[in-house]
């Protein structure tokens, strides 16, 4: 039961001596609008329902329609736990070494980012829209001196403060 | 009729199977603290919970009812 309770975060390939400063994922807004869709699809049978219910249609295949509903939400859950997949393994670790960004693209598909610390040149950061400023996400822009010139991790809370805190170290 | 509507059902639950499985593999591998974690428990008691639902639904659809579907039994 121990992966319930409270641990300390670690990851893959983190170095025996490299400490976690800080780990983040994107904004909860881009969770929020896939998550809002699904709760509105739950009611997408029981709205149907309603507006078949007294048909003839209906009266005779009502046991296959709650078989396909049951089938539907199913699927529902599915997806819902996908895009949850997604967000919860799109992390963004700054360690005292390095920065490193794990991107889950789907099922068995996924690319790490590694960026040294000692190797940024610049980092910028961009908030685009009203949405962006009000809830307080942006993109960070870093430029790097290694092989890969530039780093974008998007939609991230607080840019500002991860600014600061890659700058810290 | 039977058999091919058995082997369809076992065709289906082994995709399904497998899905579930790659998916709470994903959280519980790659998933950074405990928040993957508790969410694979939450994914994985749901899937059971709803595939069962949607298994006894299966075995209450009265087939002879269903007058144009009754070439598919």
């Amino acid at each position: 039961m121990s992966i319930f309770t409270f641990s300390k975060n670690s990851f893959e390939g983190q170095l025996p001596d490299e400490k976690i400063v800080f780990l983040t994922r994107k904004h909860w807004f881009t969770i929020f609008v896939p998550l809002f869709f699904a709760f509105i699809l739950v009611f997408l049978p029981f709205a149907f329902y309603f507006s078949i219910n007294s048909s003839e249609l209906y009266n005779s295949a009502s046991s296959i329609y709650w078989f396909f509903v049951s089938v539907y939400f199913l699927v529902l859950w599915n997806l819902v736990f996908y895009s949850i997949m997604i967000y919860l393994l799109n992390t963004l670790i700054i360690t005292d070494k390095r920065i490193i960004e794990n991107k889950q693209q789907g099922l068995f598909k996924h690319t790490v980012n590694e960026l040294e610390i000692e190797k940024i040149q610049d980092i910028s950061v961009k908030v685009f829209g009203p949405v962006a400023e009000f809830l307080g996400f942006g993109n960070i822009e870093v430029q790097s001196a290694g092989a890969k010139a530039k780093f974008y991790f998007n939609r991230m809370p607080r840019p500002e403060e991860i600014k600061k805190i890659i700058r810290k170290q | 009729m039977d058999k091919i509507s058995l082997l369809i059902f076992t065709l289906v639950f082994i995709v399904y199977l497998w899905y579930t499985f790659a998916t709470v593999y994903h959280f519980i591998r790659f998933g950074i603290g405990t928040g993957p974690k508790k969410m694979a428990f939450l994914f994985l008691i749901g899937s059971f919970i709803l595939f069962f639902i949607a298994v006894f639904a299966y075995s209450r659809v009265e087939w002879q009812d269903i007058l144009p579907l009754n070439f598919l039994i």
